[in-house]
């Protein structure tokens, strides 16, 4: 099936039902354990099905769009250190989500956001491909100083605004997998995973593409038009995941990074682990902090950034050696 | 015989709560005024600061005033979340409402706001509200002239302070100081230390608990010579938007030379 080996084939149903199981082994927990026989009984209904299971399903899409999105990017621009929050993209999602939301409405907001997001990659995307030579570290040095810029921005509105908006915008920057209801929460899982499929069928080709762009021109493939689906496809996963829970960071670079580090580097493989792995990976972590620190509330983005950032720190450190 | 009996029964039956209300407070200001309409009892769960009354301060907690934990208040079932817009995420409300919880925030801008939470907690919780509202009109229906000038500090390093949007200038013109920061849309702003020197007003009022920042506050008065006089207040007092604002009002009068 998708031309997967058996070995792999196995290995992807075997991390689909564990998704399942950690998704419905992560409902017991929280303020009250609750055994698997009373899961379901009616008198948790509402706090099974309404609190934990949307904040499960945010998780779930939240790690696995952004893993999927750092993979596809760091394939693309050949820099290891590619990721939607350090490269500035999750940053204009935020942005644009909340210009939209101040002068706009609706729809037009999460437009904003992936129009924004959309054209960060392109600017940013830009400088990594043109300077070839250059280091992956200064590349992110790009992407963070873009990323800054638009949360400067934000900080400029925010002192213009009244106090209730701007504590708004600051706790849901932080990362929020709180607030959404169930049907947003499943809506956002279902674009996600959907667009995930899609930058999935181009996976072939960024193996090709990954091997040398001369190679994959003779192999025949549109080296422009793939570049630019998957940046698209990329900006749309990372608008549609910051609008819904703010700028989450260190995903997009922790969960490849271990994938590829135990699976090997064929592309068409990684996209579907990254995709499993990556949900699993957010449900995990926010369950386990959501339990420890109860009643008490910490927002993930926190929590992914203390992880990832000595994370980022050994992966440039690993890379700066391989360059020499 | 028997009628006067039932009669009876009947009056004791519905003065006393046939059954009690679980109601959650959200913030400071809620936690007082629902006790201080005689709902104190009823409240299940308030927030990391709720001190006053005392009481507050022994009722479980639901995490803090901005990140409240809703599995926590899911679990203590309430019948009534109340709390304050804000401060508050708007997605804390649209899950309540999801969990079919219901609920209110009130906004605390001006005097007006306050008395509207008073009248409408009073209002779903069947208390008369009559008493707690004549004594907030009697100061803040109508101000005496403005003869001191006066900024209210709520924070010193950075300089954060009450415009004149806020309920809390009306706390200072209800004992005559006129707030020299206007703002049109703003309720409390950042400003430059340099507009207090130059303005120089009569009372520097600091509303804060923290020692390092008053020192602070203290120096950078001796530091330019100003001749204003510092008052350090009561945070717990004078930033809550409730019916203490009275208090507050009839302490800076006492402090002032009003």
């Amino acid at each position: 099936m998708f031309g997967f080996e058996k070995k792999n084939l196995l290995l992807i149903f075997f991390l689909l039902f564990l998704s399942l199981f950690v998704g419905i082994f992560a409902l017991r927990y929280g303020g009250k354990t609750i055994p698997f026989s009373d899961l379901f009984d009616r008198q948790n209904s509402l706090l099974v099905v309404h609190l934990r299971l949307p904040r499960i399903l945010a998780d779930f899409t939240v790690g696995a769009g952004l893993s999927i999105v750092g993979l596809s990017f760091q394939t693309l621009v050949r820099n290891p250190l590619a990721e939607p929050y350090l490269f500035g993209i999750s940053g204009a999602a935020a942005l644009g989500y909340v210009l939209g939301s101040i002068f706009l409405s609706g729809i037009y907001s999460y437009v904003l956001s992936f129009l924004l997001s959309v054209f960060t990659v392109f600017f940013v995307m830009f400088f990594a491909l043109r300077d070839r030579d250059n280091a992956p570290s200064s590349m992110v040095l790009t992407g963070v100083a873009v990323g800054f810029f638009y949360s400067s921005i934000i900080s400029v509105m925010s002192i213009f605004l009244s106090s209730r908006f701007v504590k708004n915008i600051f706790l849901w920057y932080l990362g929020d997998t709180t607030g959404l209801t169930l049907n947003s929460a499943v809506f956002s899982l279902f674009i996600v995973a959907f667009f995930s499929v899609v930058m999935f069928f181009d996976a072939e080709k960024l193996n090709i593409y990954g091997v040398g762009e001369e190679f994959a021109q003779t192999s025949g493939v549109n080296i422009k038009s793939l570049i630019y689906r998957q940046y698209i496809l990329g900006s749309l996963i990372t608008a549609v995941v910051v609008s819904k829970c703010g700028a989450i960071g260190f995903v997009g670079l922790i969960v490849p990074h271990i994938v590829k580090m135990l699976f090997g580097k064929d592309n068409k493989l990684n996209f579907v682990l990254t995709f499993f792995l990556g949900g699993i990976f957010l449900i995990i972590v926010d369950t386990l902090i959501k339990s420890i620190v109860y009643p008490m509330e910490i927002p993930i983005g926190v929590i992914t950034a203390m992880i990832g950032s000595p994370f980022l720190i050994l992966l440039m450190r690993k890379f700066r050696y391989a360059e020499r | 015989m028997k009628k006067f009996i039932f009669a009876v029964l009947f009056i004791i039956f519905c003065s006393t709560n046939s059954y009690a209300l679980r109601i959650v407070s959200l913030s400071p200001s809620t936690t007082e005024i629902l006790f201080k309409l005689g709902l104190g009892g009823d409240i299940v769960g308030d927030t990391l600061f709720s001190n006053y009354p005392e009481k507050a301060k022994k009722i479980t907690k639901v995490g803090s005033y901005i990140r409240p934990n809703l599995e926590k208040i899911l679990e203590l079932k309430p019948d009534y979340v109340i709390g304050m817009k804000e401060g508050m995420n708007k997605s804390v409300q649209n899950k309540l409402n999801e969990l079919g919880i219901k609920n209110r925030f009130y906004a605390s801008r001006n005097v007006s706001d306050i008395i509207y939470m008073i009248r409408d907690i009073a209002g779903i919780f069947h208390k008369n509200p009559n008493a707690v509202v004549a004594e907030i009109e009697k100061y803040y229906k109508k101000f005496p002239p403005a003869k001191k000038t006066g900024i209210f500090v709520v924070s010193v390093q950075p300089l954060i302070v009450a415009t004149r949007n806020t309920f809390v200038n009306s706390i200072l013109r209800c004992a005559g100081i006129r707030n020299i920061v206007k703002d049109k849309a703003l309720e409390f702003i950042i400003i430059d230390k340099e507009y207090i020197i130059k303005k120089q007003p009569d009372y520097i009022i600091v509303s804060l608990g923290v020692k390092k920042q008053i020192d602070m506050a203290r120096s950078f008065i001796k530091r330019f010579h100003l001749k204003s006089k510092l008052l350090i207040v009561d945070p717990n007092i004078y930033n809550r938007p409730s019916y203490r604002i009275v208090n507050a009002c009839l302490d800076l009068r006492k402090r002032t030379s009003y």
